[in-house]
Parts: structure tokens; sequence; C-alpha cells
């Protein structure tokens, strides 16, 4: 699984003195896990 | 050069409602513009939360944020900025600054990573520790500055200008251990858990930044380990746990193979330590982003640390018609233990029912392993300590019984008599080989047990055996000495306050090895004589446990190697 592909917008904006904006967005994972039972009792 | 000021000001606000846009709110200060942005923080990082059977990650406060920069000028890579930021609020919202100072260069890479790993100055390399010691900030969760998330490369032609995408990823994986059926001492508690396989799982790793992150690939593909590196994780627990529990360890990406060796090592608050080594059964895959559970059934591990339960302190006698008798029969056993005092080998019985278990057939049948163990010749020695009277000896008429109990002597017929132990070869083996501490009981000792004592015929049941004798205690209130009827299960309480003659059987002489009477008999030695006796020798007196009608009385059979018990009194 790609865990790139997880959608989670996080929107930046970045302005400077010079008075232009960049914004930076930030698609972070963090989405759900996959979740994998060992099965076997140790 | 003109410098860039860049201020970012993120709020975090981890329980709005699930919209995947951003709040901005500008917020003008010293020519300095921060601006505020609402995240999405279910779909977020740091804490595992479930929902409904799924696992997702949120933002705390403490998390780590760094942003990374590139210059590439002449196809020469520096790092140029990290600026990092802690998000500083708790919970459902944080804050967080950036500045970046203007750079000039033929290009520019960007990377942002969530807690702190690092770039070289050549930026050839990104490194991150997963700490091996992690400390989970509750017991759902874990560790946070155990996580690392990294975004894949931005590549710009100039310092930013335009919005930047960044995509990022969980570079670590999540391991959920379960422990179950631990025997855990009453008040105790689990505080770490360690877990160790073959495959490195903590430590130190890098990348290369040039071929693989500033490409915009995952870190992964080339990730190596560094140093130092571990082979475990020790989870030091949020709460100690006192029953089943799971907890959850961040780990390094590895896949495990069938067969290979893990270790779960716990130790607890009373310093307990219980170990269990794991083959795995199958392939265990620890897999970046995912969760990885598995449970570890403890039963029947015991505690390595635990202080050995103290055998109860044998006392040196037990009073019982006002005779301090021994706790045990006198033993020998060639190259056994030795009690503190004694000749080597010899020693007093573990127990008051020890004693050797074998039938009419014999389990001991040659002199070797006769000489070896058992309670009835005293390790073979050629002639045993006693004294063999004869009518050579004058003794006053008026006192036929001659008592060798606590004398050593250097003649058989027992007239030259010595204090030196080395020298010592006839009279009482029992003050022999302890050195004194004890001695053989005369037939008026035995006579006076017998007189003065409750009696009663008794079993006492040791594990899956029951072992018979007959029991002697001091009368309490309103008894009186004597024999008493049936037959009492005795408790080891009983042990402490009376004594227990087992019947252990007898032996002939030192030429026959079969023990007769197993069970239904015991025949105690006394340090007696008869020094009148002519027509035998050896004629002395033996307390036999079996009627509960007899008493010391004179036996033929007495000779020195006749195989008799010895119970000792107590030498004051």
């Amino acid at each position: 699984m790609n865990k790139y592909q997880q959608p989670t917008l996080v929107e930046l904006q970045v302005k400077t003195e010079a008075g232009f904006a960049t914004s930076v967005n930030i698609n972070a994972p963090g989405g759900e896990f996959d979740y994998n039972d060992y099965g076997n009792e140790l | 050069m003109k410098k860039f000021i860049t201020s970012i000001l993120i709020a975090a606000a981890a329980l709005t409602a699930c919209s995947e846009s951003e709040q901005i709110t500008p917020n003008i200060q010293n020519n300095k513009i921060t601006l505020q942005a609402t995240i999405d923080a279910p779909q977020s990082r740091s804490v595992l939360v479930e929902e409904a059977g799924k696992y997702y990650a949120e933002w705390v406060a403490g998390d780590y944020v760094e942003l990374y920069e590139i210059t590439i000028t002449g196809g020469t890579k520096k790092k140029a900025n990290n600026v990092n930021t802690t998000l500083t609020a708790g919970g459902t919202s944080a804050t967080v600054n950036f500045e970046l100072e203007a750079k000039s260069a033929d290009s520019f890479a960007y990377i942002l990573s969530h807690n702190n790993a690092s770039i070289n100055g050549a930026a050839t390399y990104l490194a991150f520790t997963v700490p091996t010691n992690q400390a989970p900030t509750a017991m759902n969760t874990y560790d946070p500055l155990a996580d690392l998330i990294l975004s894949k490369g931005v590549s710009t032609a100039t310092q930013p200008t335009e919005p930047l995408n960044f995509e990022m990823s969980r570079v670590t994986a999540l391991a959920k251990i379960s422990i179950k059926n631990l025997n855990l001492a009453a008040g105790d508690a689990v505080k770490n858990v360690n877990f160790a396989c073959e495959h490195v799982l903590t430590g130190k790793k890098t990348n290369l930044l040039t071929d693989v992150i500033i490409a915009g690939n995952d870190p992964l593909t080339s990730v190596k380990d560094s140093s130092p590196v571990a082979n475990n994780v020790v989870i030091t627990l949020p709460e100690p746990q006192a029953g089943d529990f799971s907890c959850y360890a961040s780990l390094w990406p590895a896949t495990l193979a069938a067969g290979e060796k893990c270790t779960v090592t716990i130790i607890t608050n009373n310093d307990g330590l219980y170990t269990k080594e794991i083959t795995l059964p199958k392939e265990m895959a620890f897999t970046s982003g995912d969760i990885t559970a598995f449970t570890v059934n403890m039963a029947g591990v015991p505690n390595s640390n635990a202080t050995p339960e103290q055998p109860e302190v044998r006392p040196d006698y037990i009073t019982v018609a006002g005779i301090k008798w021994a706790a045990g029969n006198l033993e020998y056993e060639k190259d056994g233990a030795t009690d503190t005092g004694f000749a080597a080998g010899w020693r007093l019985t573990e127990t008051q029912y020890s004693y050797i278990y074998m039938d009419q057939t014999g389990d001991l049948k040659t002199l070797t392993d006769y000489n070896k163990t058992n309670y009835f010749n005293y390790g073979g020695i050629a002639d045993p300590f006693s004294c063999a009277k004869s009518s050579a000896i004058s003794m006053a008429a008026s006192d036929p019984l001659f008592d060798y109990s606590g004398k050593m002597y250097t003649d058989q017929v027992c007239t030259i008599p010595t204090t030196d132990f080395a020298a010592a070869q006839f009279g009482d083996v029992a003050y022999w080989a302890s050195n004194g501490k004890y001695r053989t009981p005369t037939a008026a000792e035995f006579q006076k047990l017998y007189d003065e004592a409750c009696r009663i015929d008794a079993t006492y049941t040791a594990g899956v055996n029951t072992i018979n004798g007959t029991y002697y205690y001091n009368p309490g209130q309103g008894e009186t000495a004597g024999a008493l009827e049936g037959t009492k299960a005795l408790t080891a309480d009983d042990l402490k306050v009376g004594i227990f003659l087992v019947h252990a059987g007898r032996g002939y002489d030192g030429t026959e090895y079969n023990i007769y009477k197993i069970g239904s008999q015991g025949v105690y030695r006394t340090a007696t004589v008869n020094a009148a006796s002519t027509a035998e020798a050896t004629n002395g007196v033996i307390y036999r446990v079996q009627s509960l009608t007899e008493g010391a009385y004179y036996h033929k059979s007495y000779g020195a190697t006749a195989r008799y018990l010895i119970r000792p009194i107590y030498v004051e």
C-alpha cells in the first residue's frame, strides 16, 4: 500500500515582508492504518 | 541578499469537523504575517486512535515538524536551511513558526518531516533514529518521538513563490504487543516490555537524498543501517499493568522470517524478570504505516529474579518427654551433602519423614550402591561406631547396662575412652558424625519417650507419597501419656511440635542389602548394650516402632553392623 496516497490536507500559507505569498500544501498521511493480526499466539 | 522572513502559524484543531478545507486567518504583527490553519486532526498523526475497529493517528502537542531546504548550484547540493518547530498547543490545537532565509541557487529542493530527522551539510543523506527506549504517552498509543513521517522531495527553480505540495508518508511501522497470562506476584505490576529479534528494529538509518527523496521516490527505497542500531525495543509503560495488556512500539520496517528467534522480556516494579524465547512459526512483517499485532502467552514463564522460597530452617531439636530430639534421622551419603559441623557426608535427614523407598526386591543391590546412600549402615563404615561388650569386660553386676551415648573409644569393647574425634573408632556414631552436636539416645531415654509422651500411628503425605510411622507428642491439657487409637494424618505443624519415627523398615546385617518391613516397622538404635551378657556378645537395646505396646527392649541382632535407624538427641 502506498501511504502517500492517503490524503490529509494541511494547508500552510506563507507570506513574506515583500508582500508576496506562497502557499504550501502538505499532503500528509495519517489515515487509517492497515491492521495486521499475526494470528499465531507466541 | 534580501532576507525573506517567513512565518507560519498552525493551529491544529483535532476535533473539528471532518472537512479537508482549512480556515486561514491572517494576523499581521511587526511586519510578520502569520496565518492560522485548521488541521483536520483525525487524519493527522502521533496519537493512535481506534474508532470502530479502525486505527488513525492524531496530532499532539510536542509533535515536531521540520522543513529542509537544499540548494543546488552547479550540480552541487548543499543544505541551506532546516527550520523546525514544535506544536506547542496540546490536543486540539497547535502553533508552529518557520523562518526561511533568502538564498541564491540554480534550483531548490524541499523536504518536510515530522520528528527530527537530519540532513548532512552536503545534503547527501537524511538520517533518523527510532529510539530503542520508547515511552508511549498512553497505553493505547506509541511514543510520538519514535514516529517518523517524511515527505517526498519537492524541487523548485526558485525559492517558493507558488504553492508547494508535499506528499508525506509514515516511514515507521507499529507493533501492537499483547501480553497475557503473566504470573505476577501479588501487588506487582509490569513496567517494561522488551521485544528483541534477529533483525534491526530500532536505531539510526539513513537514506540517499539525491537519488531517492529529492527525486520524489519512497525514502525507504535505499534506506540503510547506520550506527547505532538495535535488534530490540524497550517499551516503558505509561501505567504499570497487573493484568493482560497491550502496548505499542514504533519500529523500522522489517520482515522476520519463519523460524527467527525472538525474545520477550518483562520487567516489573518489584524487579521481577520474565523472559520468553520465541521461535516464529511463520513470517512476521512490520510494514511502514501499518500495525502488526501479535500476542505473547507468558503462562508458565517464571520470574527468574524471584527469591527462591526459603525452606523452613530445621530446628536443632524438638522437645518431647523432656528430651531434645533431632528433627531428622542420622543419614550418610557418600559424596553427599554435609550438615554444618558434621563429618563429610553425614547429616540429618532433611525432614522427619525422609527415608529411602525400597521394596522387598531391593533397589540397592550392590554394596557400592548400598554404601552410597542408605540410612542403615551409616556409610559402610567397616565396623561402625558401637560397642561390643563381652564377658571379658568386668562390669558391676548391679549395672549390667552400659551406655555409650555421647562417648567415643579407641577399642571395640569400649574401655579406652577418647575425646579425639580423629582417633575415635568405637562408641557413639551420632556423636562422632556430628562432631559432638548430637548423640544416640539411650534405652532409658526411649523408654521415657514411651512412658511420658502420647503416641499414635500416623501418616504424613508429601506429594504423592504417604509415609507411615509413629508420632510422639507431649500430652496436651486433659490428655494422658500413652498409646492412642486410630491413625493421625499429620500436618506440617504437627511435625514442628512432635517427633515422627518413620517406618522405614530394617535390615539384618551389613551383608544383606534387602530392607524389610518398609512402611510397617522402624527400628531405632539405642546407645545401650548389655555389658553382662556372655551368650550374646552384641546384645543391645533397640526401640522398635511397630506396635504401640512395645517399649525399648533387648535384641540379639543389635550387632554393630545391624542396619537400624538413629534418631539422635541434641547435646546441650
